[in-house]
């Protein structure tokens, strides 16, 4: 016992067995992550301009399915969708102009997923994403119920395809959705779908810190006033639409 | 009244049987039954050679340390490369021989290969 | 008054071993199938990512509903003073744990992660309904089981407050499990203040009339005699619980039908000639409450049999009312673009299809065997029976 001495590691399965942190006096790992002081105030949001969204277009999809090993079984029913695109027309004009966009989630700051679970596997994380831990997640699908947005999709088998094998992807029985990319976030990267996006030249997507005030998301925000889907739920959506 | 003493102390006996066999099973495993033999793992290759913890505490105490890590990843967000299970792979570059074999020997079936990519 | 002696049931009897013998391999059945939904993953069932609650939820909220109008039933003697029932409290404050076992199984065996048990108990989130129903419906069967004990144990006044605990509890059990739907804003159909107390409503209407079906069915085949003028005194309350269903279903969906936001949805549910609207109007509303009204007000003619009759369409029209609570609430695609025609990959803007598997099926029914065999079972290891004068017939 090296780094750690006896008692410390009594504590800290202890701490394990319970499922809470470790007390303050365990030096189990180096002190919280460095740059903890301006994460707690990161609130990452999408702006999406609907209006240079491309109907053929679908990269930020495909981008999204290798970046997260998302499954695709060929069967409409069950295949994982962490980013889709839909097509709307209004309803009430004959040969009204259709637009074409990319729906994820939303990243809600009072999220009704998170409300709903039983067992907390679903959370928001410093930094305003809102995460599902499949390590906890029991897969009872209140969350599905629950989600205006119906971004959430269920594993309801084993896929095989591991196009990614850096990043993990699910076992059958729990609940998955869009996390921002939160690894390759963490990583100093964008989101994969917005990488695709400005990479295609479409450029219909923003992405950035909400609360920063130089941010481009910020100052287009400002300019062009996009608004969240459904904001009648107050769910306050931090996916924004241009166009819609 | 009688009987029934008996048929009481022969539901006893029989519960008391079956919750020791598994205990003398293992009590005496080394010799009366079948002795599994000890795992072949094949070291790793890479790095300096070293775990991040000294081999014995790793042996015992891994599972602790990925479970504690993996809920300070995973729920506070925080980068933990050291402890992190993607980090494994750097040096134990073949779970069948390393993970696997110890496991099975061990008689623990840990789910995190199911979405974790350990080659 | 008389003392009641209770006796277990001898239980020796070719009729009782070979009902012991169907209910068990019927509950064999539903492990089974439960054991292939874990093993192959949901897609076994007709659920999908649209309709992601299908037919175990169904059965869940349904033995919840019934366990409610039996521990009412034991109540009517302990705490509300009718003592003509006593004879009924003990089978059914253990029929109202055992349903409710029924009820939690069906939603565990349910999840994705059945093996993740544990999980619940190490993290709990107070907010969802989820969670407190858990921890409802599982100090509900420990406070059935302690009422039980201590009608075992004939402490008439710890009795007759447990039953007055027991009440107050299966009234929060059941705003509890109203709660799960009529608090998600999201789905139109769910979405409604109305549920909890409806859910009361049906509860005690269901219960009642399984009570009034396993008492006598149980008296019957166990050869003793039984008061009909009491099943008939039951049969009266069920009348009143169907009116309080029936009158809360009327505004519930009054309400929404008022107000045009919401036509597309009601005209869905109720006028359509879907699959859906045939089991509102024909199970739901006939089954569930106007036939049995009929044969209950229409004549005084054999009156048994009338009550018989009048109960078993009642368990089987509740069934269908869970049904409607549960599914096309979520067959409905979530609005997402308000006034606008959505086409995507993901079946958004259209009516998703399900319906029950036969791996659903056989879970659901294996799950209600389970029940009855854990019940047949303790009627003869425990003494739940009255010990009344032997009739005629000698089955049991």
């Amino acid at each position: 016992m090296s780094e750690m001495d006896r008692r410390g590691f009594v504590k800290a399965g202890l701490a394990v067995l319970a499922g809470t942190a470790l007390g303050n006096g365990i030096t189990l790992f180096q002190a919280r992550a460095e740059d903890g002081q301006d994460k707690a105030k990161t609130r990452w949001g999408l702006v999406i301009d609907a209006n240079k969204c491309g109907e053929k277009c679908s990269e930020c999809v495909n981008a999204c399915r290798t970046e997260n090993n998302v499954p695709l079984f060929g069967d409409p029913r069950y295949d994982g969708h962490w980013i889709r695109k839909a097509t709307i027309t209004p309803e009430n004009v004959e040969g009204g102009k259709s637009t074409s966009l990319p729906l994820l989630c939303n990243h809600c700051e009072h999220p009704p997923c998170k409300h709903v679970c039983p067992t907390a596997a679903t959370f928001v994380r410093h930094d305003g994403i809102v995460l599902i831990d499949k390590h906890r997640c029991i897969g009872c699908r209140y969350c599905m119920v629950a989600c205006p947005y119906k971004a959430r999709t269920f594993v309801f088998k084993n896929s095989e395809a591991w196009p990614n094998p850096d990043v993990p992807k699910r076992s059958k029985g729990v609940v998955e959705k869009c996390t921002f990319c939160a690894h390759r976030l963490d990583k100093g990267q964008t989101p994969a779908c917005v990488e695709a996006c400005t990479k295609s030249g479409e450029g219909a997507m923003i992405f950035g810190n909400l609360n920063d005030p130089q941010s481009e998301i910020h100052r287009y925000i400002k300019e062009n006033a996009p608004h969240g889907l459904r904001e009648d739920f107050g769910l306050k959506p931090k996916v924004l639409y241009k166009g819609v | 009244m009688n009987g029934e003493k008996f048929s009481g102390l022969a539901v006893a006996a029989a519960v008391m049987l079956l919750v020791a066999l598994p205990l003398l099973y293992s009590a005496t495993g080394n010799g009366l039954f079948h002795k599994p033999p000890k795992p072949e793992l094949v070291l790793p290759v890479g790095g300096d050679g070293k775990c991040v913890e000294p081999t014995d505490f790793m042996r015992s105490n891994h599972m602790k340390l990925l479970v504690h890590a993996r809920d300070r990843i995973v729920r506070g967000g925080e980068l933990l490369p050291k402890y992190h299970i993607e980090g494994c792979k750097n040096c134990h570059v073949k779970r069948a021989e390393f993970c696997d074999r110890c496991h099975g020997y061990a008689g623990v079936r840990p789910d995190c290969f199911e979405c974790h990519n350990l080659p | 008054m008389k003392k009641i002696r209770y006796v277990a049931l001898e239980g020796t009897s070719g009729g009782y071993i070979a009902l012991l013998g169907a209910l068990g391999a019927l509950s064999l059945c539903g492990f089974w199938a439960a054991w292939t939904m874990f093993q192959n993953g949901h897609h076994v069932t007709g659920m999908t990512n649209s309709v992601p609650w299908g037919f175990p939820i169904v059965v869940a909220i349904y033995l919840v509903g019934l366990s409610a109008g039996s521990l009412v039933i034991s109540a009517l003697s302990s705490v509300f003073g009718k003592d003509d029932f006593k004879p009924f409290s003990r089978i059914a404050a253990l029929l109202a744990a055992l349903l409710l076992i029924g009820a939690l199984m069906s939603i565990i065996l349910d999840w994705g992660r059945p093996e993740r048990i544990m999980v619940p108990f190490f993290h709990m989130n107070p907010r969802s309904m989820f969670s407190l129903n858990g921890m409802l419906y599982s100090a509900y069967v420990a406070i059935c089981f302690v009422y039980l004990w201590a009608m075992f144990k004939e402490n008439e006044k710890l009795v007759k407050r447990l039953g007055l605990l027991a009440v107050f509890w299966a009234v929060l059990v059941h705003s509890g499990t109203g709660a799960i739907f009529g608090f998600v804003g999201a789905r139109e159909l769910y979405h409604s203040p109305l549920l909890p107390p409806s859910f009361i409503a049906a509860a005690l209407s269901s219960g009642t009339a399984l009570m009034i079906l396993v008492l006598y069915l149980t008296f019957k085949w166990a050869g003793k005699t039984l008061d009909e003028n009491l099943l008939k005194q039951l049969g009266g309350h069920l009348t009143i619980f169907l009116v309080v269903v029936a009158y809360l279903i009327l505004v519930e969906n009054l309400t929404r039908s008022y107000w045009p936001a919401n036509y597309a949805a009601q005209d869905f549910l109720l006028f359509s000639g879907n699959k859906y609207s045939l089991i509102f109007w024909v199970g739901m509303v006939g089954c569930g409450i106007v036939f049995p009204m009929m044969i209950l007000f229409g004549s005084s003619a054999r009156p048994l049999a009338r009550t018989l009759f009048a109960s078993a369409l009642v368990v089987a029209g509740v069934l269908a009312e869970r049904y409607i609570i549960v599914i096309p609430g979520q067959v409905l695609p979530v609005d997402i673009f308000p006034g606008m025609k959505v086409v995507s990959d993901f079946q958004d803007g259209v009516i998703a299809e399900y319906s029950v598997s036969s791996a659903e099926a056989i879970y659901g029914l294996g799950i209600v065997s389970f029940v009855f065999f854990l019940y047949a079972v303790a009627l003869k290891f425990f003494e739940l029976m009255p010990e009344t004068e032997p009739s005629k017939r000698e089955d049991a």
